[in-house]
């Protein structure tokens, strides 16, 4: 379902019947040649969706990429250096973790204009902290692990070390935060793009429904307007994180083996 | 310094006054940070333009009155110390303090927040034990799979849905807003509440189904402990084991995730406020978005961080009281 997903989304000028921005008759009702409708531009909601589903995974995916890179190596650099740069970089942690991140990104995204690069960024700055955090805890556990030590004493650079020790016994636990992060991701760019945040030149599920809230096409029952973004919402997101918890439980059998 | 509970206590006291100053530097710095004149942020971008071309001696002498024409550093202080004082800046939308704006809004968020989460609270609670106690009974089954699904779907989808069937089809409950005009005494109250169905049962699935699958889990892991192994070779009950061993436990990381729910009832409901028309904070926010109200927005985040801040405040105090292993200092956190 995950590759399908991005297969649609990598070749959604190919398959989309119509261009999403051109307009036909508006409030068609779903039939053989707009196999969605229409919404009341009179825009192929198929269509739509399909470009929508292209921006939305990759805010997901970029973001989740950002958010794994930054929160795992400064994570790994705080559990392997111990001392103050710890000290520092947890209190970052805490502090990320108590600002409520919705309202944050809000506010970055306002102040900063809407823009694709922007909603990224601020996702970026309020979610790296849980990737963090659980890779600092697993990173001072490994730290002890005897192959660590080993190559301590062979005399092993600091970086080789968590390069070629540490990280690669993370594999399964960056993998299944990774996950995780694009479908909050996901879920937070639809939420923004659903405040009308969203960036104004592409399409996403977020701001088709809120086209459709405030058009009228929920008052109207225009269902094929607002009924598709809200399960392509619901289910992309359930795909992701129940992949991601299934990761996290490897880890966890990994981890009980040890 | 030998480690008890009370470090620990004063360890977390001194974060959360971290926390409330970095939110207020961010505050500071973003209205300094973005292109264009500050001033522009303070006074809107109309009047500030409207200003600039007909009065430019009126703007100098704002300028002044908001201490832009003076270094960053006193500015830093000033703003700072004028936060603590209780002015938190004036809206130019609304003609109005922000601070006064933002504590009515927070009512009515306390007040759609508070039986939900509570509702919820009690929901999750008792099916988690029961599916938790019970494994892989069909109870467990089929609400593990509920839950997984309900948790995923974004609160304001659920609310669109809810809104649709049973406000639209079957006129059963009002469209939105708090409260219908011309109401009085215990009346008032009624319709109030005649209103908040339909925005807390919305509320009520997402966070249910959360509590749920986290108290499941908690269950688990605490039957699978040594001490509740022992306690049932004793020979105990399977209620007495849960009961007195095992609920006791578990219920503990739940304590904290509800007292966080509290503080997140700014975040939590916004989205939901916004589709029901809730006067509360999550419109609030809405509303100075579409205004471009920047000191509204700054306020709105400020409380919004240090109600989270005083909820955990609560859940550390409260665990604390319980939980000997915290009162003694035994429990590490790493």
């Amino acid at each position: 379902m995950l590759v399908l997903l991005c297969l649609i989304a990598i070749v959604a000028p190919i398959i989309s019947p119509f261009d999403p921005w051109e307009m036909y008759m508006p409030y068609v009702k779903p039939n053989a040649v707009h196999w969605l409708g229409t919404n009341d531009l009179g825009q192929d909601i198929f269509s739509e969706l399909i470009h929508s589903c292209r921006i939305s995974l990759f805010i997901g995916i970029v973001s989740a990429v950002v958010i794994t890179v930054v929160g795992s190596g400064l994570g790994m650099i705080a559990g392997y250096y111990g001392g103050i740069v710890d000290r520092i970089i947890s209190v970052l942690i805490n502090i990320g973790m108590t600002i409520p991140s919705l309202p944050l990104t809000i506010v970055m995204v306002a102040f900063f204009k809407p823009s694709l690069w922007n909603i990224i960024l601020a996702i970026c700055v309020t979610e790296w902290t849980t990737t963090a955090r659980m890779v600092r805890s697993r990173t001072l556990q490994l730290k002890k692990a005897c192959h660590v030590t080993h190559a301590t004493l062979m005399g092993a650079s600091d970086f080789y070390i968590m390069y070629r020790h540490i990280l690669p016994n993370m594999g399964s636990l960056i993998f299944a935060k990774g996950s995780l992060a694009i479908a909050s991701a996901m879920l937070t760019e639809a939420s923004l793009s659903y405040l009308g945040l969203g960036s104004p030149l592409y399409k996403s599920w977020g701001m088709m429904l809120r086209d459709a809230f405030n058009a009228g096409g929920v008052l109207n029952n225009y269902w094929w307007w607002y009924v598709p973004p809200i399960l392509c919402i619901s289910i992309s997101v359930f795909i992701l994180s129940s992949f991601g918890h299934c990761l996290g439980e490897r880890t966890q059998n990994e981890r009980s083996v040890n | 310094m030998k480690k008890t509970g009370k470090t620990f206590l004063a360890k977390q006291l001194l974060l959360s006054l971290v926390t409330i100053f970095f939110v207020m530097t961010l505050n500071f710095v973003l209205i300094r940070a973005m292109p264009g004149d500050p001033l522009e942020r303070h006074l809107g971008t109309e009047d500030y333009y409207y200003l600039e071309r007909h009065h430019p001696e009126d703007l100098e002498e704002y300028r002044t009155k908001f201490g832009l024409d003076e270094s960053v550093a006193i500015q830093y202080v000033r703003y700072v110390s004028n936060i603590m004082q209780g002015d938190w800046g004036y809206s130019y939308h609304y003609s109005a303090d922000v601070l006064d704006i933002i504590l009515f809004h927070v009512k009515w968020s306390v007040l759609m927040m508070l039986p939900a989460v509570l509702i919820s609270a009690v929901l999750g609670i008792v099916g988690g034990t029961v599916a938790g106690w019970n494994e892989s009974s069909w109870f467990d089954r089929i609400t593990n799979i509920l839950a997984k699904f309900i948790y995923v779907i974004p609160t304001y989808c659920s609310a669109m849905v809810l809104l649709l069937i049973f406000s639209y089809y079957n006129n059963w409950f009002p469209i939105g807003g708090g409260i219908s005009g011309s109401t009085t005494g215990v009346s008032r109250y009624f319709d109030i509440a005649y209103h908040m169905v339909l925005p807390t049962v919305a509320l009520c699935l997402g966070k249910t189904s959360y509590n749920h699958l986290i108290m499941k889990h908690c269950i688990l892991e605490e039957a699978n402990q040594d001490y509740a192994i022992v306690a049932s070779s004793r020979g105990l009950s399977r209620n007495k084991v849960l009961f007195r061993h095992v609920l006791p436990n578990s219920i503990l990381p739940m304590i904290v995730n509800i007292a966080q729910q509290f503080g997140g009832v700014i975040s939590g409901a916004m989205m939901v406020e916004i589709i029901f028309n809730w006067q509360g904070m999550g419109s609030l926010i809405y509303q100075s978005i579409l205004n471009l109200d920047y000191p509204l927005l700054q306020g709105c985040l400020l409380v919004t961080t240090i109600m989270v801040i005083i909820s955990n405040i609560v859940a550390d105090v409260v665990c604390y009281l319980i939980d000997p292993r915290i009162r003694d200092g035994v429990l590490d956190e790493n």
